[in-house]
């Protein structure tokens, strides 16, 4: 499995044995390990939250993402068939819909606080933004019903059942739909997911029962344009949100989460009904006021820079002003097969069988294919390593120019035909270079976790010795949307609430090590940053060790570069994961620049509208 | 230890993924995940930061805020390399808040019962000297060498913790040994 042990050249055999020997004797303390063992144990808590049980989202979900992506070819065929329920037509005159709102009461264990969280202290859920529920064809069911996805948190012990009933006019009840497998498939405690099914638009109650705990809320079914491109005449549901609510943590005081969130202490004590002098509770739900997000700030004025965290943020140029939509692209995410290994192995000249070599993860599986002088190694996810003569690469650099001449006639020799960002690798300078793909477009594409899609060349000086890896993408647009403006995606990084559908790294060109690029320090993700309907929560990465560098954050920071690109979850993922479900490339604006400290920013902000977004769960959390 | 192991039995072939999965609400797996990763990280942190106490702290870190992004362990690489990439996050936090080189002269001073004076004296000057050869070379070549020798990596999942190539990461691995044999301390000791 691993041959780095057999691969070394006789001149190196004394330093390898010499890192071995060392290796091997340093070995910790057996009284460090067995207190740290316990400490652990003790540290250890189940941990139910949100994004656990996401995984079991997708048995769920697959059908209905199947469904959706249908509904999005097919849009045009479709919208005169479905039966459009008419939003309201038996609603009474002039009811105003008393819909629930969050009570900032949180499931245990919680990391991340949702917003939206509405709960009872044994049972919880989280509701959509100001209560409304944005239905769009996509969650339309052929009888004119709506299909939501809903989630529960149980913090009792039992089965779920939900029941329902529209309170403005007269509709036939609440239908949920529980997943396949119910109860079993999610234990008797902790998230639950199920459908609901609203037969109409309108103001319904929903209760949930485990045991002999309930939990009722009032939410209002609304219904969408049918076309993608257009927008909901409501405005995004996030910009509308004039209180959030927050949780007190130790050691904050009100002045500090006035300070925090840029209010007055007196705002804070008139809204939660406290008295003087202003004293706070540990895990007590403030409610907290806040601007829409598209008004933070306004008109754009760049003088004297922005607050950003405790930093001020310059722009270098105009925020630009289009595209207004973009594609979205489907993922064909089908495991290499022989057949697979053997038509690429063609296309570089090697015309061998395959063979079958071992695995790395359990999962995947690996093809080797080589004539003696060439070799190709594919794995399931299609990466692939090209070698085009085993063993003579020199460490002879090529000019630059040669270079670039040299890749750009490969690819175009072996059928890579696309538009392509051309760099050269900042820690093999002058011997490693990449190739950036761009879509259609002309964007270039990420990984979830930051990395730039691309190919990467290592040669030598002779033109001929050539190591090529990298992941082959292969997708198709489904349709153009509606994406926010890059000023909209701008007072998103502005804003001090919480935001979901943001990543942000940082990297430090002048150093090595550490991960991603040249060197790469810092990423701060949460929960989902992108969702499009893609139910499995990508991108998690523990923030908690992101979150506490001590270097942060630098002087100031500048934007200079902003262009869309394309996100997508690394397709390796995407295979080995079996609930991964269907897997897109999404628009983000791209909001690329430099700290005054000298590290490299990339901050990525999702691009779609709201509407097209799945609920989101978890906030991003700036770091700091 | 031992009344974990009598409470539950976790076989030493047991998947990782599984345990991973396990771990999430049960203790005892995530244990036994700790006993088998513990020392890879250990020595990690030891050959970079050079002594004990900031090697332990930096281990305990490392398991810590392992166990509290377990739940973002997807499965889809080894748990070595996951477990490997937050090491290496928290070294790198490590120095940037320290901005301080740790002298190598703290290194092994836990009195080791099963070992003899001298030969605890001459594994520390080994692991000194091979640190300081480390320090020698380019940062991304030693921690190529460190993660593939010291946290026991293979070549795919050293690719996975700096995010590089395969390819790339053998020849960071074989540039960095012919350093350390060339150009470093290490080379003099080596011809010995």
């Amino acid at each position: 499995m691993n041959d780095k042990y057999t691969n070394y050249s006789n001149e190196d055999e004394a330093v390898v044995n010499k890192l071995n020997d060392t290796a091997n004797q340093t070995d910790p303390n057996s009284y460090f390990i067995s207190e740290l063992e316990q400490k652990l144990i003790e540290k250890h808590k189940p941990q139910k939250s949100w994004s656990i049980p996401l995984k079991g989202f997708v048995p769920v979900f697959g059908w209905a993402v199947l469904i959706i992506a249908l509904v999005f070819f097919l849009n045009g065929v479709f919208t005169s068939l479905i039966p459009i329920q008419q939003p309201g037509t038996k609603s009474t005159q002039g009811f105003v819909c008393p819909v629930t709102q969050p009570n900032g009461s949180q499931p245990p264990n919680e990391t991340i606080l949702d917003p939206n969280s509405f709960g009872n202290g044994q049972l919880w859920t989280s509701l959509w933004p100001d209560g409304k529920i944005y239905m769009t064809p996509n969650y339309q069911l052929s009888d004119g019903s709506f299909d939501m996805k809903w989630g529960f948190v149980r913090g009792t012990h039992g089965t779920l059942t939900v029941e329902g009933h529209r309170l403005d006019a007269e509709a036939p009840p609440l239908r949920p739909d529980y997943p396949e497998g119910y109860p079993y498939s999610y234990g008797d405690t902790g998230l639950q997911i199920l459908g609901l099914i609203f037969p109409t638009t309108g103001c319904w109650e929903v209760t949930g029962h485990v045991a002999d705990v309930s939990l009722t809320f009032v939410t209002e079914v609304v219904f969408g344009d049918a076309t993608p491109t257009s927008a909901i005449p409501t405005s995004a549901p996030i910009s509308n949100t004039t209180t959030i609510d927050y949780l007190v943590q130790a050691n904050d005081t009100c002045a500090s989460i006035a300070d925090h969130f840029g209010i007055t202490v007196n705002e804070i004590m008139t809204l939660n009904n406290l008295t003087e002098p202003c004293t706070l509770l540990l895990e007590q739900a403030l409610k907290i006021p806040v601007q829409p997000v598209s008004t933070i700030t306004s008109p754009l004025n760049n003088a004297g820079g922005y607050d950003w965290r405790d930093t001020k943020m310059y722009l270098a140029q105009q925020l630009p002003q289009s595209p207004a939509e973009a594609n979205v692209y489907l993922l064909k995410s089908q495991p290499a097969s022989m057949d697979d290994a053997r038509a690429l192995a063609q296309r570089f000249g090697i015309n061998s069988e395959p063979q079958e070599t071992l695995r790395e993860f359990p999962e995947n599986f690996n093809y080797l294919i080589t004539d003696g002088k060439q070799r190709l190694q594919i794995r399931s996810d299609h990466y692939f390593t090209y070698e085009s003569n085993l063993g003579k690469l020199t460490l002879e650099k090529p000019t630059a120019e040669q270079a670039r001449t040299v890749i750009d006639n490969f690819l175009k020799q072996h059928g890579f035909n696309f538009e392509y960002h051309f760099e050269s690798a900042p820690e093999m300078k002058g011997q490693q270079f990449y190739i950036l793909p761009l879509t259609a477009d002309g964007c270039e594409m990420r990984f979830d976790y930051m990395m730039p899609v691309r190919y990467e060349v290592i040669l030598d000086n002779t033109g001929e010795n050539i190591i090529f890896s990298g992941y082959p993408m292969d997708y198709e647009s489904i349709g153009t949307f509606g994406i926010i403006t890059a000023d909209e995606a701008f007072q998103k990084i502005l804003s001090p609430i919480p935001q979901t559908g943001m990543m942000e790294i940082s990297r430090d060109p002048s150093r090595g090590g550490g991960g991603g690029g040249s060197s790469f320090y810092k990423l701060n993700l949460s929960g989902m940053p992108i969702s499009f309907s893609s139910p499995t929560p990508i991108a998690t990465v523990d923030q908690s060790i992101f979150l506490i560098d001590p270097a942060y954050p630098p002087p100031t920071a500048t934007i200079e570069k902003f262009d869309l690109v394309y996100y997508v979850r690394n397709p390796l993922y995407a295979l080995t994961d079996p609930n991964a479900g269907t897997q897109y490339l999404q628009p983000a604006w791209r909001f690329y620049g430099h700290y005054s400290s000298g590290e490299e920013f990339e901050i990525l902000v999702q691009a779609l509208k709201q509407e097209f977004l799945l609920p989101e769960l978890a906030p991003y959390t700036p770091p700091g | 230890m031992t009344t974990l192991m009598a409470t539950k039995t976790v076989s030493p072939p047991m998947d990782e993924i599984e345990l991973a999965r396990e771990a999430l609400t049960d203790a005892d797996a995530f244990a036994e995940l700790y006993r088998r990763h513990v020392t890879r990280v250990y020595r990690y942190h030891m050959v970079h930061t050079g002594n004990v106490k900031d090697s332990e702290d930096l281990t305990s870190q490392t398991f810590m805020a392992a166990l509290e992004g377990i739940k973002s362990f997807r499965g889809s690489g080894s748990f070595a390399g996951w477990i490997m990439g937050i090491a290496s996050r928290k070294r790198l936090m490590h120095f940037r808040g320290s901005r301080l080189e740790v002298p190598l002269d703290a290194a092994v001073h836990y009195p080791s019962p099963s070992l003899p004076t001298d030969k605890q004296a001459h594994q520390r000057l080994q692991l000194e000297s091979v640190a300081r050869a480390l320090k020698q070379i380019s940062p991304d070549r030693a921690e190529a060498i460190i993660l593939s020798f010291f946290g026991g990596l293979s070549n795919l999942e050293v690719s996975r913790v700096l995010n590089k190539s395969e390819a790339a990461v053998k020849m960071l691995i074989s540039r960095g040994l012919q350093d350390l044999r060339e150009r470093t301390s290490l080379a003099l000791e080596v011809e010995l």
